[in-house]
């Protein structure tokens, strides 16, 4: 059952208050039983005083009486005086006292006629001898009335004596037996309460010191550095969340530790760059003294130069004017050019057409060669038929033979001649072809020739443009370099103040480079303390 | 490209001359015509000088068979003809070619550069028929091309050391060939 320490130290000592409370409650009572039953018997003891009372003053009403019977003398009626005077009383005060027990009541009451008659009988022999007759007087008393009377008074009152002292027995007995059990209450009251105070310490102990001692143990563990533990919890108790947030704690100071270590780490390799950083700015702003020196002197070259530079840009302008007043009549020219490059390509075209034409009647004179050669063939035919003819013809034939032969060489020539002219044929179709070649050529290197004429066309606007373009560049050079003039004398100013700072920077960089040993000192302290966790 | 720049005014001088020698060779000018007949007359007197004949030379007829010059004497000749419109005759041995349509005749076309087993291709071109002049039968040489009459001295015949078809070896690598022994050779072929 999981309580709280809190819970358990409360039921605890709450059984205990509890028993503690009823033993109380059965001790009180049985103290207040005992105290009225001493009460009673005081009262008792009243009772049987106040009936002493009664019985004395009659005893002192009957000494005065007799004293005063046999003396006659007044004065030994004083104690009968004092006896009757207080009788009424002392009844009264019995009858007050008994009012609580009836049977006491009734004797009370039987008792007053009795005591009555006794007065009165004293009542009467005192008044009989104050008359002087000390006989009658003598009479009465020995007539035993008064003694009867008296025995009866006594025995009333030994019964009432003796019903007290009985009441008192009885009440004494009751107050002994009450007082027993308040004894036995008492002791096992006490008893009882010392098994539980005890029993709820020891739990109550046992659950909190043995957590208790892990946590001690632990938090050792932990304050001597080591973070890799962590403390078991059992329940979900004060202790338990305890545990958890020692847990918790532990791990965020894990988590601090790891982090002031990377941190640690990167202050000192941050600390190390500082300090090189620093030392390298040292060296710099040195540096830096001196190339403020060279820049003042650099500066004051640059303002001769932007001088000359002016004046240059103002003759560069000049100069780009004319060019560009050049570059227009190198446009109209170019334009020329695309235009008689166009008339060539017709002109060139007008040639290819020619020569083509030359070639369809070169292919007549062909058609007419391959007739002349068919009709050389046949002269050929014909003059070796003739030689046959002339041969078959024996010694008449002879002279028809040299008539045919002339025919033969005439026919061999024409073919000669045919072949020849075939030859200057294919020559001229060669050349035609090579013409017409040319000429396709031409037209290409002619077009070409056009591109690249509107090619420079373009690039002469281009140029004309950029040229005017650069003449108000020149322009604003020299606007530009005026201007470069007082912003030089402006810089030449702030160099110097630039020299002035760097001589406060190189004293505040020592200082800094001092800060950063020092940052570094601390740095590795820190590592130092930080290392001390296990993580 | 040329790099040197054409000369119109020679270009144009050019073009005149030859127009001018044009016109003047197509003109049958009295002075060309009397120089070329001074000319044959000149070349005609050298060659008779030149021709003048030898007593027992052959004349003989000259042709063509693919590389080779062959001859046969001019009085086996009977006429040269074109070779036109060759039929091909069924069952007839491969030697003849086929027929010819000689004036209204058949006549049969041997070939002869398959019978001298000259190599396969030899007498593709052929485009002229020497008819022979026999009594009993007419008969054709298929040649590729006559060049022309020609005479041998008997006493430049060499005999052949092989070929029983070629009667004599004259100068200029030219083969006489006995036409008789072709004849016979084809009448055996016909037999078998």
């Amino acid at each position: 059952m999981k309580m709280s320490i809190g819970t358990r130290i409360l039921v605890g000592y709450g059984v205990a208050l509890l028993v503690t409370g009823a033993v109380g409650v059965v001790v009180y009572r049985g103290m207040s039983e005992v105290v009225a039953t001493a009460d009673w018997v005081t009262h008792s003891h009243k009772v049987k005083e106040a009936i002493t009372e009664v019985r004395s003053a009659l005893k002192d009403a009957e000494t005065g009486q007799r004293g005063f019977l046999l003396t006659g003398e007044e004065r030994y009626l004083e104690p009968y005086n004092a006896g009757v005077e207080a009788v009424d009383g002392d009844i009264q005060d019995l009858r007050e006292l008994t009012a609580d027990n009836s049977s006491q009541q009734k004797l009370t009451a039987r008792l007053r006629p009795v005591v009555a008659s006794k007065l009165a009988e004293l009542a009467e022999t005192i008044a009989m001898r104050k008359q002087g007759n000390e006989r009658a007087a003598l009479e009465i008393v020995r007539s035993d009335r008064g003694k009867k009377a008296m025995e009866e008074a006594r025995r009333i009152m030994a019964q009432m004596t003796a019903d007290e002292d009985e009441l008192v027995k009885q009440r004494d007995r009751a107050a002994k037996a009450t007082a027993g059990f308040v004894r036995a209450t008492m002791i096992f009251g006490a008893l009882l309460i010392l098994v539980l105070v005890s029993t709820a310490g020891i739990v109550i102990q046992r659950s909190i010191t043995i957590p208790l001692a892990a946590f001690i143990q632990f938090a050792g563990h932990v304050g001597e550095g080591d973070l890799t533990q962590q403390v078991k919890t059992s329940g979900g108790d004060e202790l338990g969340k305890l545990g958890e947030h020692l847990n918790r704690m532990v791990e965020g100071l894990k988590q601090v530790a790891g982090q002031t270590r990377l941190t640690t780490g990167n202050l000192n390799s941050s600390a190390a760059e500082i300090l090189a950083s620093t030392q390298q700015q040292a060296a710099g702003t040195s540096e830096q003294s001196a190339a403020i020196l060279q820049t003042t002197s650099t500066m004051e070259e640059v303002t001769r130069s932007g001088v000359q530079i002016s004046e240059r840009a103002r003759q560069v302008a000049s100069s780009a004017e004319a060019t560009s007043a050049a570059s227009l009549s190198g446009l109209q020219a170019v334009e020329n050019t695309a235009r008689n490059m166009e008339s060539i390509r017709d002109q060139a075209e007008a040639v290819a057409e020619n020569v083509v034409a030359l070639s369809e009647k070169t292919q007549a004179i062909g058609d007419i060669i391959s007739t002349v050669n068919d009709l050389a063939e046949q002269s050929h035919l014909l003059s070796l038929n003739a030689a046959i003819e002339a041969a078959a013809a024996g010694e008449h034939g002879r002279t028809f033979s040299v008539i045919a032969g002339e025919v033969k060489n005439l026919a061999d020539q024409s073919r000669d001649a045919t072949v020849q002219v075939r030859a200057i044929l294919s020559d001229i179709q060669k050349g035609i072809n090579t013409s017409v070649m040319l000429t396709e050529e031409a037209v290409k290197r002619v077009d070409s020739g056009k591109q690249q004429a509107d090619m420079a066309d373009r690039v002469i606007r281009e140029m004309t443009e950029g040229i005017q373009q650069s003449v108000q560049a020149f322009q604003q050079i020299v606007a530009a370099a005026n201007q470069q003039q007082v912003g030089f004398s402006q810089v030449m100013q702030a160099v110097r103040e630039i020299g002035q700072a760097s001589l406060q920077t190189a004293a505040s960089t020592s200082q800094l480079e001092k800060e950063a040993v020092n940052l570094t000192v601390l740095g590795q302290q820190l590592r130092q303390s930080v290392e001390r966790y296990r993580i | 490209m040329k790099r040197t720049h054409i000369d119109w005014a020679q270009v144009h001088n050019r073009l005149r001359s030859s127009e001018g020698a044009l016109e003047e060779a197509l003109t049958a000018s009295p002075a060309r015509i009397d120089a070329a007949y001074r000319e044959r007359a000149a070349r005609l007197a050298k060659g008779r000088a030149e021709q003048t004949p030898c007593a027992g030379a052959l004349t003989v007829m000259v042709f063509r068979l693919g590389p080779e010059r062959y001859a046969i004497e001019i009085e086996e000749v009977a006429e040269a003809v074109r070779l036109e419109h060759c039929t091909p005759v069924p069952g007839t041995p491969t030697l003849f070619a086929g027929v010819i349509n000689l004036r209204g005749e058949l006549l049969a076309v041997l070939d002869l550069a398959r019978l001298l087993a000259l190599p396969e291709g030899v007498g593709g071109e052929s485009d002229f028929v020497l008819v022979l002049r026999r009594r009993r039968q007419t008969i054709g040489l298929k040649v590729d091309r006559i060049e022309g009459l020609s005479e041998i001295r008997p006493e430049d015949l060499s005999q052949p050391s092989q070929g029983k078809y070629v009667k004599g070896l004259a100068p200029g690598t030219l083969m006489l060939l006995s036409v008789d022994s072709v004849l016979a050779e084809v009448v055996s072929k016909e037999r078998v």
